[in-house]
Order: structure tokens, then sequence, then C-alpha cells
């Protein structure tokens, strides 16, 4: 793999909050111009990890490293030059911004904090810009939070986001907070932006429709572990981990309908994260002994596709 | 026979300087035994329809007509003391969000066992008696221990299990699930449908699942009606809705549900239209691609098509 192509390079990532290991050795790269899919359901620690991405958090251990400078252990104020580059869009766009002010003021504040847009016709010109590449009326400008919808909320939101010409953005469940009919529209603008200014995306998000629509590659995680990382196709096209398999079916997207059902038992219980071996192993109906005793390291099954468990193979 | 009508209502809420109107004359009709799914994004009037038949809606609303009509009573016109005899032991709900659902102060049991007490009689060894066992009946491993734990203790999962054993506790007529899954992880969502289809199977009692996910209710229901802007606009059955929808706003959700190949998502352009607006033609006109003159001017009326496929769209009014 070309490293000089990475925008973004994780090794060995590891984030603990007292008593939980949120984040376990995770790895990942993400190319310029590239999605990355992360895919994994609430507590898996996939929303942990973009925060660590963008130093909201801070890692324990583990490498972050932007374009060939480790960036993990800068000190705050050497970090500010990044922020711009590396931007977040959040779930819900309703408490990303301030109630009481108008969006115009909202994205004013956000420019303020940046030397490259402080002149105030510049920060205009730029905002209009924007908003009509995002396809939203000016008048909205005027409008506080509350008099908008979800969907054109999020679009404001997404305004905030590009004004500083991030190249890598992570996207936060942009859509969960959004209705059926509306979120294909933000997905697509995503993707028209994606193509006229070249950024790379890290999408986090439990909606396998939107990630098979926009990834290019899809990591799944669980209990803070990658599980299966491999391109959007192969991944739903043959999943080999139960849990990926599992997830497909919940979403009813399974192209087998003969497949057995119910490959998971039960939920998700923090006492799991301190197993040895496969931390699914309690609700996979396919677990045996080894699958308790001995731990899995990501092993690659075929080209491109890298699977952490011991019968990814048989069954 | 019919359990639950809802005759034209309708429902503003008050603001201090205009009217929010949330719903515009809905009419449902809910046989016994039947499974309802009731569809719709947020803010159409779904949960507001559900409120309003068991009398818990927010402050300022204001029914401006209509009738809910349940076993020959109007239940608008019951006071707080006659309700509160209804709710819990013929209607009872299960909301949305479990966690919030549960009082964080006092262990489950007591408060599965405070219906029984309040609906069934005093005796308080039988009500921990039948507490227990409905409580393995939605599958608490433990049934007898769990009776002490507190909501923090349990999961997500296992709360909305306690949701569900105590909205069954009495044996309604009528249980509502307000999206009794969407706080829930994804492997769950169906654990959880399956065991309230498992326990209402072959009891006397009516399940409406409110939904906005038009797959899972269409996998639950028998039955489905499609919720816009406060109007019902389609009712079909679960399997005729996903092959032939009418409505346009039908079709496209179904369209938006099923299509998942390629690389471009389906959507419906525009969105839902302000609440504060009086709507004069179709709430669906502005967003809709076979729109007709009529449709800006004229509400359209509620046609039958087929046995029990209603539409509300004027391409259908011949």
């Amino acid at each position: 793999m070309n490293q000089n192509n990475n925008i973004i390079q994780l090794i060995d990532v590891k984030k603990e909050f007292p008593k939980i290991v949120a984040v376990n050795n995770v790895s990942l790269c993400i190319k310029s111009n590239e999605t990355l899919g992360l895919v994994g359901e609430s507590g898996c620690g996939k929303s942990t990890l973009g925060k660590c991405i963008l130093k909201l958090l801070k890692i324990d251990s583990g490498k972050i490293i932007y374009r060939g400078n480790p960036i993990h252990n800068l000190p705050e104020a050497l970090f500010r030059p990044y922020r711009k580059r590396i931007q977040m869009l959040f779930q819900n766009p309703l408490t990303s911004f301030n109630p009481f002010y108008s969006i115009q003021a909202s994205i004013n504040e956000f420019c303020n904090l940046n030397d490259d847009l402080k002149e105030k016709g510049e920060i205009i010109k730029k905002i209009k810009y924007e908003m009509n590449r995002v396809g939203l009326s000016q008048r909205i400008l005027t409008s506080k939070p509350n008099e908008l919808s979800g969907g054109q909320l999020q679009r404001a939101a997404l305004v905030r986001t590009l004004i500083v010409e991030p190249e890598l953005v992570v996207l936060d469940e942009p859509t969960s907070s959004l209705d059926m009919s509306i979120r294909g529209q933000i997905i697509n603008l995503l993707q028209d932006i994606q193509e006229q200014l070249k950024v790379s995306y890290l999408i986090i998000s439990h909606n396998l429709r939107v990630i098979k629509t926009i990834a290019h590659r899809v990591l799944v995680m669980y209990l803070g572990e990658i599980v299966e990382e491999t391109t959007t196709k192969k991944l739903f096209n043959k999943p080999f981990h139960p849990y990926t398999r599992a997830l497909l079916e919940a979403a009813l997207l399974n192209i087998n309908e003969n497949e057995t059902k119910d490959i998971l038992k039960g939920e998700v219980t923090q006492t799991s994260r301190n197993l040895i071996g496969c931390k699914l192993a309690p609700r996979c109906q396919y677990s045996k002994k080894r699958c308790f005793q001995q731990k899995q390291e990501l092993e690659e099954i075929e080209k491109d596709h890298l699977v952490r468990c011991w019968r990814a193979k048989e069954i | 026979m019919a359990l639950l009508k809802i005759e034209d209502l309708k429902l503003d809420i008050e603001n201090s300087n205009q009217n929010s109107h949330i719903l515009h004359g809905v009419n449902l009709l809910i046989n016994k035994r039947d499974r309802l799914g009731l569809v719709g994004e947020s803010g159409s009037g779904k949960t507001m329809t559900m409120r309003t038949v068991i009398q818990l809606l927010p402050k300022k609303t204001k029914i401006i007509s209509g009738k809910v009509i349940y076993q020959n009573q109007n239940l608008l016109q019951k006071t707080e003391e006659e309700m509160e005899k209804i709710r819990g032991r013929e209607i009872s709900v299960i909301f949305q969000d479990a966690t919030s659902a549960l009082n964080p102060v006092y262990p489950i049991g007591k408060q599965i066992s405070d219906i029984y007490l309040r609906h069934k009689g005093r005796d308080k060894k039988k009500a921990l008696e039948e507490t227990v066992n409905i409580l393995r009946r939605v599958g608490f491993p433990k049934p007898s221990e769990s009776v002490k734990a507190f909501p923090h203790e349990l999961s997500g999962g296992m709360c909305q299990r306690a949701i569900i054993a105590m909205a069954l506790m009495c044996s309604p007529k009528l249980l509502i699930a307000d999206e009794p899954t969407t706080g829930l992880d994804v492997t769950i969502q169906n654990q959880v449908i399956d065991l309230i289809l498992d326990v209402i199977k072959g009891k006397d009692v009516a399940f409406v699942f409110i939904s906005h996910d038009i797959g899972m209710v269409t996998k639950a229901c028998s039955k489905v009606a499609v919720m816009y802007a406060g109007h019902i606009v389609e009712t079909c059955t679960a399997q005729r809705i996903l092959k032939k929808p009418l409505h346009p706003y039908t079709k496209g959700l179904v369209r938006c549900y099923k299509t998942i190949i390629g690389k471009r998502m389906v959507y419906i352009r525009g969105s839902a239209p302000e609440l504060i607006k009086t709507i004069s033609g179709c709430p669906f006109e502005p967003r809709c691609d076979v729109a007709m003159d009529i449709c800006k001017r004229q509400k359209p009326k509620s046609i039958q098509v087929e046995k029990e496929h209603w539409v509300t769209c004027h391409k259908w009014n011949n």
C-alpha cells in the first residue's frame, strides 16, 4: 500500500475509560478521496474512535498519523492547524446548533475561530457559495434552528463543516435523525461533495443501507475490536464473520434467504469485554471451546478481506 | 368486530401566536385481534393519534373535533378518573424509550406489581407471584431475582422486556407499541418484535404498532395505515402495501425501502409541510410528481379501491 496516499493512519489505537476498554488496538487507514464505513452497534466504540481521530478524546496508546505527521501527542496549540483539515458532522443537527443563534451567527462564530476566514465580506461570500452547493436558500440564514426541518438543518451543518475546506470529514451517524424519505437526499449530496472537493469521509453508522451506498471500504466493530475489514462489495456479497452476517440479516439485506436465522442470541453484555477469546462467543451459535479460550487475530482470508474468527472458513 | 373507532379526529397545539395543526381529520378502525401498523415520518401525527386514544396528551393540545369510540363509549368524554381505569387495564402502551419509561428509583418488580395492585386487587403476595410469572414469559432468565433489579442495572433490551411485561400484566384488549425498537440495537430489534408477537399470540388482543420503518411494520402486522402530515393517506393489507402501493407518498416510501442497489439512494424530494400552515389541498402535493391542478385546491377523499384497500388521492377518484 502506498503510504503517501493515506490521509490518516491509525496504528494500534487504544482508548480506555474506567473499567472499560472502549477501543482496543484498532488500526486503520483512510486514503484520499475515499469513504471508509465504520459499522457496529451502540457501545462498540465506533463514536469513541471518531472522537479520538478529532482529538476530542486523548488516546491511551497507539499512533495517529496525519499525512506522515504523528498528531496524537501534539499539544492543543500545535494541533489547531489540523482542526480545520479534520472536521466532523454530528448525528443530531438540532443539538449541534446553538438554539439562541441564527444559522448565520452559528456559522460566523465558527469562522471567527479560523485565521484564514477573518474578513467579514469574505465569510459571507463563502457561506453563500457553500449554501448554494448544498441546495439551501439564503433565506434560512436568519432562521433559528427550531424553525428548520431536520434535513435543512443537516444541510446547514454541512455548510459549517465545508466552509473551512477540510480534507477529512468524520460523519457520525449523519442520517439517523432524519426521515427515511429525506435520508437519500443527504447521502447523495455527500457523494456529490466528495466528487467536487475530493474529501475523504469516515462514516460511522449502524444503517447498512447507507453504508452500502456511500462507503468504499467497511470496518465492522464489536466491543472495541475490528472483527471484519474489506471492500463494501465483498462485505455485502460474502460476509464471513457471524456478527456481520447477523447485522446484514437484521437489516433485511441478506441475499441468501435459506441461511439459518438467529445467528446471535441475547445482547451485548459488558462482561464479554473481559473475555480472553472471541468477544462474540457467548452470543454466537457457532462458537466452540476454542472461541472462548484462544484469542484470534485479524486474519487475511482472501485478498483485502480481514476477519477475526476461528471458524470463518467452516461456517 | 370494531374495538376502536377513530372518527374525523382533528387536533391542534396552541402556541402563543399561531396554532400548529397536528391532525386533520383522522379516521381509523381497529377490529378485535387486529394487528395494525401505523407508518409515517416524524411529525406525521402517528404518536399523537394514539396518545389521544389513551388521553395522555401534552398540555396546550386542543381537540377540535372527532370521536374516539372504544367498545361503544366515546373516550374523549371520559373523566380522568374513568380513564385511569382504562389505561393499563383495557388499553396499554409500550413506549419508545424503555429506560425513561421506567422509574429509576424503584425496582422493576415493584413497578410491574403496582399495575396488578391498581387494577386487580390488593393481594401483595399474589401480585409478586404474577410479576415473576410475567417476567419469565418475557424472557428474564432468573425472574425471582430480577424483580429486585433497578432499571439502570438492566440493558436497554431487558428494560424494554420489563415494559412489555408491564403492558401485558392485566391482559389488555388493545396493546399500542409506540416505536418499541427505536432505541435498541439492530440485532435486538427483531428479538423484541418477535417477543411481542409471541406473547400476544392466540390472545384476545388487538395490536397497534407505530413505526417509521415500513419494513418492520409489514413483517409484524397484517394491516397497515400510512400517515402523512396528519392525514391517513392509505390503508391496506401488509403484503399489498409492498407489492402494490397506490398513494404517491407510499410509493416513494416503499421505493426508499426496497431499492438498495446502485450508488445513489432513492428519496422523495422536498420535505414535510410546516405544521402551522393551513393545508387547503392534498398535503403531499408540493412533493408529488403526479400532482394535478385539483390537488392544490381540494382535499382528496378516502376512496376504496379494492377490498381492504383505501387511498386518499385524487388520482384514484375516477
